[in-house]
């Protein structure tokens, strides 16, 4: 009767709380004069069972972000950090975007 | 005499009440603080007496029931609010507060980004002290 009351339970959770996002931190830097070329990046790391070995997807979004911005500089950049809940406690992810303002060095 | 499980009914039922009780009382009374990011400020004087700076703020909220939400697009929603009151100018000493307050198996995420404005529409209407024309 608990085990049946157990499963019931999880699979509620699940079905009801799947896709269910929330917001874990923000950032914002300095925002520029010029707002014309605006860029974004986004990295995204399934946890199963909340095992996560890493955090190297943190650093994707950066790489991104400087690569959408050669030789320029980027400002204005907001960063969400948020946890996404696909079918808890089985599978649900963490994801982390950021927009920001590329100014394209006029030297370079 | 045998005990009928309606005998503790009345029991079970003053519980609940008095937990349900509690809970709607203590419902709303915690706010709590997630994260707080500052970022460069140059200069330090957020009003300076060069009369350019100008403090800015916008705040964005998302009602939240059981943890039902699919998107935090309230942050997003800030963000624009505050480029849209420095316009033309550059947005500096940026504070971002990210909280919420709980209620009644409900709460409100809140963002509060505030800033400083220098240039833009309304700043620029400002001489700086000591400049003539």
């Amino acid at each position: 009767m608990i085990r049946y009351f157990f499963k019931a339970s999880i699979s509620v959770a699940a079905l009801i709380l799947g896709g269910c996002v929330s917001l874990y931190s923000a950032s914002l830097t300095q925002i520029p004069v010029k707002r014309d070329n605006k860029i974004s990046a986004e990295s995204k790391k399934l946890i199963f069972l909340g095992l996560t070995f890493d955090n190297d997807y943190v650093d994707k979004v950066r790489d991104d972000l400087a690569r959408k911005c050669p030789n320029g500089k980027v400002s204005g950049i907001l960063t969400k950090d948020e946890f996404i809940a696909y079918f808890p406690p089985f599978v649900m992810a963490r994801r982390i975007a950021a927009e920001g303002y590329c100014e394209q060095n006029s030297k370079a | 005499m045998k005990k009928t499980p309606k005998s503790r009914s009345p029991m079970l039922c003053r519980f609940f009440f008095l937990a349900g009780l509690t809970a709607s009382g203590l419902g709303g009374c915690s706010y709590s603080i997630h994260n707080v990011h500052v970022s460069d400020f140059t200069p330090v004087n957020a009003e300076s007496p060069s009369g350019e700076g100008r403090v800015v703020k916008a705040q964005a909220e998302q009602f939240v029931v059981f943890g039902f939400v699919g998107q935090t697009d309230y942050l997003t929603e800030a963000y624009r609010k505050i480029q849209s009151s420095c316009k033309g100018g550059e947005i500096r000493g940026l504070t971002t507060q990210h909280s919420t307050a709980h209620g009644f198996y409900s709460w409100t995420n809140k963002v509060l980004i505030q800033g400083t404005c220098f240039g833009g529409a309304v700043a620029s209407k400002v001489r700086p002290a000591g400049k003539k024309a």
